[in-house]
Formats: C-alpha cells, structure tokens, sequence
C-alpha cells in the first residue's frame, strides 16, 4: 500500500511540476481514450495524458453531432458541448434511459486515473455534456487508476461497473456503482470486489436475461479467463458468495491467449466475441511476467451451460486480427443473421468487421505508406446504435493523433461498405 | 481495387525487382506473423532448367510472401535470401497475406500459387515462372465474396483446380457460403499459368452449399469430389462432411457422410487399413492384396461430440463408400464389433489444423531394411526409442503447442504399448476412521494384499483416469449451490438448484419457483447424467442426501448440527442439516432443470452417523424449512450427496453406484446387451443437451416415459466407449493374459472397470459401520503413450499444416510434417526417423 501511495504522490508532483495552467480545449479532442454515442452524439473523452494542459482540468468529454454527412479527412462536427475533466480519463460509457429504464437520466461514465474519480457527466438532449458535482470519489487503499468501465441495465436496474488498473497485490478489483441510487453514500450503493482473484479486469459485457456481468481477466503469466457474476436477487459482490453474496464462476481461455475485449450477440447470450492477444505462455510461465504478443485473434466462442448449470466457454471460430487486439462491439441486430462485429487491432492500427453470419471479413488498415487508416494507437470504439440507410456508423479514437474515425458499415453486406481509404473523416473535435 | 491498393501495390512491385537474386543460405526468415504455408514448384529465379520445390509462407503483418527452398530440411540454410543482407527475400503481397494454396498442373513445369489477403475475395497468382516471383495482376480472380477455404484438386494435365469455399452475402441459404471451382491452364507460351477461360464463366464455375464451410479437403486422384467440413445440418438431421461432387461446373450435388456430430477440419487419404486381427506394428499388420481404401478424416466439433454425445470428439474416420441414408452415418464398422460404429481418433488437446501424408517415393536409406517404406509404407516413430509401418500419417497441431502424429492406417495416435493397463490404488480416506474402503477379491470377502490385481480391465476400453468410490460423496458440480425451495406439504419440500429473481410484474408469481422468472445457474436435475437418485422405499433404494446450509442469506433458518463426519470445534463453523432426496420432478416453466422432492432425513443401513440428537436437530430444521417454504424460499445453499456409495471420475464425473461386497462393473456393453444407440432409441432424455427449456418430448421419452435405469446405462456407456484402437496383445504371454483374465485377443472387448469393494475394519474394536469421509481413490491407465512433438517456445495457436514428400531430394528426410504458428515460426518435422528430424523456419 505505501508503494502505491508514493506512486501517487510522484506522479502528482510530477504532473504539478510539468503542467500548464491551461485547461484542455473543450472543443477539441486531446488524447482520447474514451468514445461513445447517445442520440447520435459522438461523445468523446480525452485524456490528456501527456498533461499538456493543466493536469486538474486538462481533460474533456466534447459531444459532437456525428450522425450527418461528414467531409472527407481532416473535419470538424457541429460541436454539442463540451466540459473539462480531471486528466487520465479511461473509457467512457453511455447510460441511455431509453435502453436503461431505471435511469431518470441519460449519463456518460468516464473513470480517471490517478484521482480515481468515476465522472457521471449529464447528458442533455442532444447529447451536450454537464457535470454539476458529478464526480464520485472511488478512492480506496487497495487499488488505484479505475479504466475500463461498463454499464448494465435491467428492469429495475442499472449499474456501473469499473475496472481497476493496479491494486495491492495484483488483485482484479471491480467497482459496482448503484445509477438508481440517489445517496451513494448509503450501504451498498457502492461497492467493491477483489473475489476475481489476480489480474485486471478489462473489458465487460453485461447480458440482461440472467443479470450476469461477464469480465474479461488479464492473463498474469500463463492463464486468463472470462470471469462472471449473476446479479440476480440484488446480491451483493462485497460479500462472500456463500453468505449471500453474488455467485459468479469462471470460464478458462487457453493457456497464452489474453483477452481485452468482449461483447456478447444481440439477443443471443450465449454467444460472445473476444479480441484476444497471444503471447508465449510457456515463456511467460518461466519467468513469471507476460513476455510480448505474437498475434491477436477475434474468437467466437459459445457459452455453453454444463448440466450442473456452470457455464463454458467452447471457441467455434478464430479470426487473426493482428496485434494489439482490444476493443470489441457488436454492430445493430439484423433480422435473422447472426452479428456483424467490430474488433480493433490497437498495434497494428487495424479496424475490422466480421460478418458472424457468413464469415466475411473487412479490415480498414493502412495506406500505402503504412499510415493507418483510423490513425495510430487507436483507443476507444463506439458503435452508434442507429441504422441510417442500411449503414451503421463507427468511430474509432486515434489516441496519438487526437481525432476520431468514422466508419460506415452496410449491414446487410459488409463487403459492400465503402472502401477503406485515407480520406475517411477524422473529426478533430467540434465546429468553433 | 482501392486507390491506396493500387499505390501499394506499385511500391511492392518495385521493391520486389529489386530485391531478386540467386543466392540461397545463410540468413533466417524473420516471419512476421505466419499466417498461411504451400509448397510449390517453380523455376529458381525464372530459370527453366531449374524447377525446384518452395516452401512458402505468408507473412501477415507485414504483407510479403517468404521463399524457402524446399528441398533442404527447414533452417536458415534453406531461406532463399535477398541480396541485400538485412532480410531473406520476401515477395511483396498487399494486405495482410492470410491463404495460400498450389496445385500442379502436372506438366513438369511451374505450379499454380495464389494468395489471398485477409477478408479479400480475390485470387492473386504468383508468378512461379517469374524471375521475381510477382504478383500476375492481369491473372486476378475475383469470386465476389470472401474466401474461406482453398482446396487443390487434381484436374488433366496442363490444367490445376482450385476448390474455394466462399462466404456469400447472406440472406438466402443457397447463396451463402458457395464454392467455387476455378481453373488455370498453362499458357501459350508453354511457360506462363493464366486462368482457363475455357472452364466454367471466365474459368470460374461456382454454386451454393447452404451450409457454412469450416474447412475443405481434396482426395488425392479425385478430380470430382470435394469435402467439406462443416458445423451444420448437411441434410436435414445429418452432420458431418459434405461431399460435393463438382464434375459439372456449378451443378455441384452435396451428398452427406454422417459423422454423428458437426465437423471443423477436414482431410483426406488412400490408405490400407490394418487387418482387424493384426496389433502388429510392422507391416504384418496390412494386407498389400487388398485395395487402398478412401478415407476421410475429420476433427469433431466440440459442441456436438463428448462424452454426453452420440460420439466421443476426437478425428472421425469416415468411409466415402459407406451410405448415410442407410446406415445413419458414414463411419466405418467398429472392427471389435461392440460399438455401432468405430469411435474416433481420441485426441489429448484441441486441435488446431489438421494434415495428412502418403508413403515417399522414395525410401529413406538404401538399407536392405529401409525398402519397405516406399510407395505402400512409411516409417512412424511412435515413441522415442520404436517406430512402426503404417500406410499413411496424420498430423494434428494442437492447442497444447504440440504436434501430435496420428497412425492412420490403424486409425489411432502415433503411440507404442509401453505401460500395461493398470490401476492403482491412491488415496485412502482419513487416518481417524477405524474402517477403510478397500478392494475385494471379486466374489469374495478377501481383501487382498495387492488390490490393483483384483481390478479387471480392458486394453482399449479402460481410460486414463483418476476415480474414486466415495460414501456419501458430493455428487460432480453440485457442491454449496443456490437453491431456491417451495414447500409440497409440512413432510415434503421441492428444491430447485438454481438462482431465480422475483418477477414482481406478474400478481400470480408471489412464490418461488414459479414461472416467469430470471433464472440463471439451472442444474438439470432431472438429466440422468447428474446422477441424482431417489430413494424409494419399496425397492430398499437409498436416497440421495440433500445437505443444507442452516443459514440462508443472513438469517438462521434453525441450529443445525456442524458438517457430518467434520470433527472441527470451530465454533463459527456454519451448521447444516440434511434431508432425503425422495423424488425427482421434471421440468416445469419456474425450474426448468427439475426439481428434487426432499422429506426428513432417514439412517440408511449400517450408517455411523448422524446420531438421534443430530437427526432430531435435523428434523426441526426440516420443519423450519417448511415452513419457511411455504410461499417460497430463496438463498438456499445446498450440497447433493450420493445416499451410499458412488464412483466418480476426475473427467467422466458421475461413473454409477457400487455398492460394499458386490461385483461392479462400469461397461460400455454386455456382450450380449444393447449397445448405445440402442440405448439411445430407449432413452431420448439422454440426448437432452441441457437446453432450456427442454425440448418437448424428450422429458417423457416422447411419450413412452423414460425408464431412468435405462437411460443411467446409456451415461455410463457413453462415459467407457472404446478408447484406443489398438489393444495390447497377450497372446502367447502367460502373465500379460493374467492381467485380462476375461477378455480374448487380438479382438478385445471387456469392460472398462470391475471390481469389489468392501469396508475394511481396522482395528480389533471396529465395527462394520459406514460413516461419511470413507473413500478409495484409484487410477487407471490405458497403456497408450502417445508420441508428439513439442516445439517449444513461441509455438503458440498453430494456423496451418500440410505434409510434403522430401524423399525425391533428400531420402533421408522422408516425409515431412510441416506447421505454422503465428509466433514467427514454421515447424518442419517427421516422425519418420529417430530422433525426430526437426527443422524449423523464424
């Protein structure tokens, strides 16, 4: 614990020493890290990272309007609005009543490293963000810098769950935060689990019919896996399973494959894709530490319920992506057809789409001179849920170059989307 | 094609030219993401007089195409290197290289090559004739939707076929997933391959399969027939592989080789097949005046085979010849003739691709010895120290990292007998108990001083695995579940396993279970393979024990007593109580898995414990639970144990009932019983996959009711089918016919298990009393030491093998098994030779 809280004291020297007083745009992206869409608003959180601008309010959630026709290259969208934010923004998520009934309000989630803050940011009509005391302290003594972050929604229900990025003793930490509760301060309106084991928890995906919360587990050496808890019976994930508790399991990935992104089927729960990296896991078992990534891959897997009624995984296909495998979304449900599926390959730079129907392929890579299409380092893919002539859009944050991608996708037939190119749009922020 | 293709394409082509030489040896690959191997024939840098093999491997992310001389066993020696020295020579290839394939046109002369860049539907064609190797643009093949799946196909000479599974636009079954033939032709320069536009529309015939294609095979010499493994229905009820009969371009007919489940990689071979009598591992065992057979050997999807399944997973041998609409699949008899078809190839891990391989042209030596393996044999290592004759190889690159070899002409693992069969006793029960479980002479009342002798097994039907007969033990995945219970009357008490949330919408849904409900973690309770037996009084049946938490969330549901046979002073230790399992319920809308019908815990025979204070606690705490019940209980924790004895399996799980002082005998069949699918026929609950809810009709066995005797003989087959193909053969051996007392050979069948056990006393004061913690824990080994390959770091996800026959380069280096793993790394090895040559391309 003392070691993390001399890690946090540096790094605030740190930031206080090299910071501008300036705080980032609000109208410009800046590092980004965290992309959504509510009512077609692309909403997107940046960092700041590199704390160019004032560490306190060097961050931003800026909500433009990306549902229109875009120009090609380089383009500013009709801005929305814009807030500053703490630096070190993780992800973002969306919490949109019209998905989530228990909501009175539409929320973008953003959790930040370092102050370990969750931000509740409001969401106006159109999508302009607010935050009027939103911040909610996370902070505890055993974990620190809260990333990845999902939402879970239910009849009656609607959670918040966070991912933690270190932790005393490694532990995978999750954060479960109540969205209908007015007073977090109250028993339970926050809670916090370790029962994961070690680890990080990375990625989420939330499957309504059984209120059970998949969490993708960072392989340590040589093992990962999915690991779940059902929700049902508003257990808590604070207490042990046996005395009440939330009861949850585990379903084991392949010794060398690491997973940073899941997303179950539309309607169809027990079907998942996950972005995968491969490593040596045989080096990696020796020497105790992850040694490098030789490949990703996008599985689809099935969970496949035992008859004792524990759940398995059972991979049915595997598609190399390339490195860097992350972040995965399921497109819009088609009638009838099995999901299209977007998958990032964050090292490479690749964005691709796989039709789960029909095993077709498309990836959205790089120019001829080896540039990548939706810029380099991309981190953040968000998928608006809106179908507009037969396409769905997607975005992709390019962490480095601090503009998003947009991507239409013809769903019936993603082979006949637009040809990836260089003059996709990158919005770099809103209209001035 | 995209402006930025184009661009990228035009920067290739020159880098190409300028990279060419004649120089080979001397630098590594340095892959990049392998993705895809061939090998093809083609002129050394476009000398005609010089036509030689190519190893050639696609590198994925960097999008080039690595030459290696195929002639030489793989190593640095064999790259084909550039001139400059930073880098071997690579062939530039456009976005992401990810399939390969080659086809002869059997003139002598340069081979087809094409690749195809990932999620691409387009063909390109290497220039094997070509000084540089390039990209014949003019020669591209656009199929309109994503390439799957590449197949070569034998076609006349100066012609090679190209089998090509499509993705299709979806929508309409018939057009999704198609197959394309396409047809390339050498030019009329007699050197150059270009597409045979006289073939089909533009050289291209393709047409719908209505089923997806996970993985396509050629018979070697068949230009007609193409096979296809699929997850799907290939007729309605039939899985397997489909044979596509493409003779008449486009009017392609699918004929289905049922293969009792759905399939996902697929290869085929001419082999012989040993003689049903002969366990010989040389060429003794095969009949050279009978005809090579057609065989196609494909892995099983792991969601329609296993244990609980109509077939074991593993690689299925299935028989072209053989008529799927008669026989109900395509599987070649069992050549013991106890199962209704012969299991599969069992494998150790799951595997990723799948290749097989012919005898070389050429045998490995001049040695008198060596001329065997030619033409009708090859040499198989299968161990470190022996090898045997077999008629074809079959390679499997597993999600273990390893390469496993499989001897196809015995349709089994590359493996020798090198351990008998045996069991072992393991773990006794806890020191504190003055009475053991003990093995018994069968029949009698000894307990011998070497019990493992007095365990009958069966070379090929007895299983590696860990067992244990246990009193009262937890029954396999139902230890500390949720459960939710509802009172019947104040004696009675249905339990539900499983985790239920209210559904407050619905007014007539104010108890649990009931319908309507959130539901997750469902035991099947009424599935015969859980285990789970009532106890009916009549038949002097013990019950299985409910054991319940006397806690339920925070509250206390009564005292209860600590855990029986605990014998903890821990005061904080949590109380229970148990019941009796005295009925099991079918599904209904609120417990889709069942339901347990518990009344107040009785003594079975001659059981230690719980004494009259403990059962007396137990029975107040059942009155509570009735109570508590009686609108519905939830939070429940419950552990279900067997009533008496019970054998489980670290991997078979629930394995039946012995019982102390009797004979038990866990069998796939009596030699004069009923085999599974007859089983089957008598118990479609079986077949129940645990989907929810249940199928209609398969709860009462359509309407006939399920005898549940019947449908527990049809778990237990299912668990102990045949396991290996090859028995060890004790003819002529006095003590190895000793260890089988009760089977025959060469032809054997027995079952997997039988023994006795009894309780042995301890001490001079012990009395014949049963009590909870007694439990035998022994193993069992099959004998089969199967031989594979580990090739150690970075071997990681294999994504392709392929054989190829070295032999009329290198004799020695005889057939070679070649794998690709995307951890920049290309395996080449044979089990042909001793120790294992290995080659490897980084």
């Amino acid at each position: 614990m003392r070691r993390l809280a001399v890690l946090a004291l540096a790094l605030a020297a740190a930031c206080s020493e090299i910071s501008e007083v300036e705080s980032g745009p609000t109208k410009t992206f800046y590092r980004p890290t965290g992309i959504g869409v509510y009512a077609g608003a692309l909403l997107v959180a940046s960092s700041n990272s590199d704390l160019r601008y004032d560490g306190e309010t060097g961050g931003s959630v800026i909500a433009v309007d990306a549902s229109g026709p875009l120009a090609d290259g380089p383009v500013r969208a009709p801005w929305l609005g814009g807030i500053n934010i703490r630096s070190f923004a993780g992800e973002l998520a969306v919490a949109d009543p019209a998905v989530c009934p228990a909501l009175g309000e539409p929320l973008a989630l953003v959790p930040v490293r370092g102050s370990d803050l969750l931000y509740r940011v409001r969401l106006g009509a159109g999508g302009a963000p607010s935050c009027d005391g939103c911040e909610l302290s996370l902070r505890g003594t055993q974990f620190t810098d809260p990333f990845a972050v999902t939402v879970a929604c239910a009849p009656g229900f609607a959670r918040a769950y966070v991912g933690w990025l270190r932790s005393v003793g490694g532990r995978a930490w999750l954060t479960q935060v109540d969205l209908t509760q007015p007073d977090l301060a109250a028993d339970g309106a926050v809670q916090h689990s370790d029962r994961a084991g070690v680890g990080t928890l990375g990625a989420f995906a939330f499957d309504p019919d059984r209120k059970r919360l998949w969490a993708a587990k960072s392989a340590t050496s040589n093992s990962a896996i999915l690991r779940w808890w059902d929700l049902a019976g508003d257990c808590r994930i604070d207490v042990d399973e046996l005395s009440g508790g939330c009861r949850g399991g585990a379903a084991a990935l392949p010794d060398g494959l690491d997973p940073h992104g899941i997303a179950l089927a539309n309607g169809d729960p027990t079907r998942m894709y996950v972005a995968v990296r491969i490593f040596d896991a045989r080096a990696a078992a020796v020497s105790g530490v992850r040694v490098g990534d030789v490949d990703g891959l996008l599985l689809v897997v099935n969970l496949v319920d035992d008859l004792a009624g524990q759940t398995h995984l059972q991979i049915e296909k595997q598609i190399s992506i390339g490195y860097g495998a992350s972040a995965v979304r399921v497109l819009p449900a088609r009638a009838g057809r099995r999901d299209v599926v977007a998958a990032l390959a964050a090292d490479d730079g690749v964005l691709w789409l796989y039709d789960d129907d029909v095993d077709a392929l498309v990836a959205v890579g790089r120019d001829a001179f080896g540039h990548a299409l939706v810029g380099a380092q991309p981190f953040g893919l968000a998928v608006d849920p809106t179908v507009r002539a037969g396409s769905v859009r997607v975005h992709v944050g390019s962490w480095a170059e601090s503009f998003v991608t947009t991507y239409d996708v013809n769903l019936a037939d993603i082979d006949a989307s637009p040809p990836p190119d260089p003059d996709l749009p990158h919005i770099q922020g809103g209209t001035p | 094609m995209s402006r930025a293709r184009i661009l990228l394409l035009g920067a290739l082509a020159l880098s190409a030219a300028a990279c060419t030489s004649r120089d080979v040896g001397g630098q590594a690959a340095r892959l990049r993401q392998p993705s895809a191997i061939a090998i093809f024939h083609g002129y050394h840098f476009g000398d005609a007089a010089d036509l030689r093999p190519f190893l050639v491997i696609a590198n994925e992310s960097r999008n080039d195409l690595t030459l290696v001389d195929a002639r030489v066993n793989a190593g640095d020696a064999a790259v084909v290197s550039a001139p400059v020295l930073l880098r071997p020579l690579a062939l530039p290839f456009p976005d992401r290289p990810a399939q390969l394939a080659a086809a002869s046109l059997q003139d002598g002369k340069p081979d087809v090559l094409v690749a195809v860049s990932a999620g691409d539907q387009v063909l390109q064609l290497v220039g094997t004739w070509l000084p540089d190797f390039a990209v014949v643009g003019a020669q591209d093949v656009d199929l309109a939707d994503d390439v799957l799946a590449i197949a070569a196909l034998p076609s006349a000479p100066g012609t090679a076929r190209l089998a090509v599974a499509l993705a299709g636009a979806g929508g309409d079954p018939a057009a999704v997933n198609r197959l394309a033939v396409v047809q390339y032709r050498r030019a009329a320069d007699g050197t150059a391959v270009e597409v045979d536009t006289s073939y089909g529309t533009s050289g291209v015939a393709a047409g719908g399969l209505g089923f997806h294609v996970a993985g396509l095979a050629a018979m070697p010499g068949d230009p007609n027939r193409v096979y296809a493994a699929t997850r799907d229905d290939i007729e309605p009820g039939v899985r397997g592989v489909a044979q596509i009969d493409v003779s008449a371009p486009g009017a392609w007919t699918v004929r289905a080789l049922g293969a009792r489940a759905g399939t996902r990689l697929v290869a085929a071979a001419r082999v012989r097949e040993r003689r049903v009598d002969s366990v010989a591992l040389d060429a003794a065992a095969f009949d050279l005046l009978q005809p090579p057979v057609e065989r196609v050997y494909a892995v099983l999807d792991e969601a329609s085979c296993g244990l609980q399944e109509t077939i074991d997973c593993g690689v299925v041998v299935l028989d072209p010849a053989l008529d799927t609409s008669v026989r109900g699949h395509s599987i070649p008899d069992d050549w013991s003739g106890w199962m209704p078809y012969r299991a599969p190839i069992r494998l150790r891990t799951r595997a990723l691709a799948l290749a097989v391989a012919g005898p070389t042209v050429n045998p490995p030596s001049g040695a008198a010895e060596d001329q065997v393996y030619q033409d009708d044999y090859m040499r198989l290592a299968t161990s470190a120290a022996e090898t045997s004759a077999t008629t074809g190889v079959g390679v499997v690159a597993g999600e273990d990292r390893n390469v496993h070899f499989l001897d196809l002409g015995r349709f089994k693992v590359a493996s020798s007998i090198a351990a008998p069969v045996a069991a072992k006793a393991t773990v006794g029960q806890s020191t504190e108990l003055d009475t053991r479980i003990w093995f018994q002479e069968i029949g009698g009342e000894v307990f011998p001083d070497d019990p493992a002798a007095h365990v009958l097994l069966t070379p090929g039907y007895t299983p590696d695995e860990n067992w244990r007969v246990a009193w009262q033990a937890t029954l396999p995945g139902l230890e500390l579940r949720a459960a939710e219970a509802i009172a019947i009357d104040p004696d009675h008490v249905r339990l539900a396993v499983q985790i239920g949330e209210g559904n407050p919408g619905d007014p007539a849904c104010t108890r649990a279970p009931c319908a309507g409900r959130l539901l997750s973690q469902v035991a099947r309770l009424y599935h015969p393979a859980l285990g789970v037996v009532a106890g009916d009084t009549a038949l002097a049946e013990p019950a299985d024990i409910a054991v319940i938490r006397a806690k339920v969330g925070g509250a206390e549901l009564c005292t209860g007593a600590p855990p029986l046979g605990s014998s903890t002073t821990n005061p904080d230790v949590q109380k229970e109580f148990e019941a009796d399992v005295t009925g099991i319920l079918p599904p209904s809308a609120g417990s889709p898995g069942g339901e347990l019908v518990l009344a107040r815990r009785t003594l079975r025979t001659l059981e230690r414990s719980p004494d009259a204070a403990t059962l007396a606690a137990w029975s107040t705490c059942f009155d509570n639970l009735a109570a508590a019940a009686a609108t519905g209980l939830e939070g429940l924790v419950v552990t279900i144990r067997s009533g008496e004895l019970v054998l489980l399996g670290d991997a078979r799980g629930y394995a039946g009932r012995p019982v102390f002082g009797a004979p038990y005998t866990l069998e796939y069949r009596a030699a004069a019983g009923p085999d599974e699918d007859a089983l089957a026929a008598s118990c479609p609950l079986a077949d129940w996959d645990g989907e929810l809810p249940a199928p209609p009709g398969v709860l009462d066995c359509n309407g006939a009711g399920c005898d549940r005797a019947v449908c527990e003989r049809l778990v237990l087959a299912r668990k102990v089918r045949r396991y290996h193909h090859l028995a060890e053969d004790c003819r002529g051996d006095a003590d190895c016919l000793a260890r089988y007392p009760t089977v025959t050979f060469p032809v054997v069948n027995g079952p997997a298990l039988r023994f006795q056990v009894g309780n042995q006393l301890r001490a001079a004061d012990a009395t014949d009393l049963r009590a909870r913690g007694l439990v035998l824990g022994f193993t069992t080994t099959s004998g089969v030491g199967a031989y594979f390959f580990d090739p150690g770091s970075a071997s990681a996800q294999a994504n392709g093998a392929m054989a190829f026959d070295r032999s009329p380069w290198d004799a020695a280096s005889g057939y070679r098994l070649l794998v690709s793993y995307p951890g920049d790394q290309v395996v080449d090895v044979s089990p042909s030779l001793l120790p294992l040559s290995v080659g490897v391309v980084r």
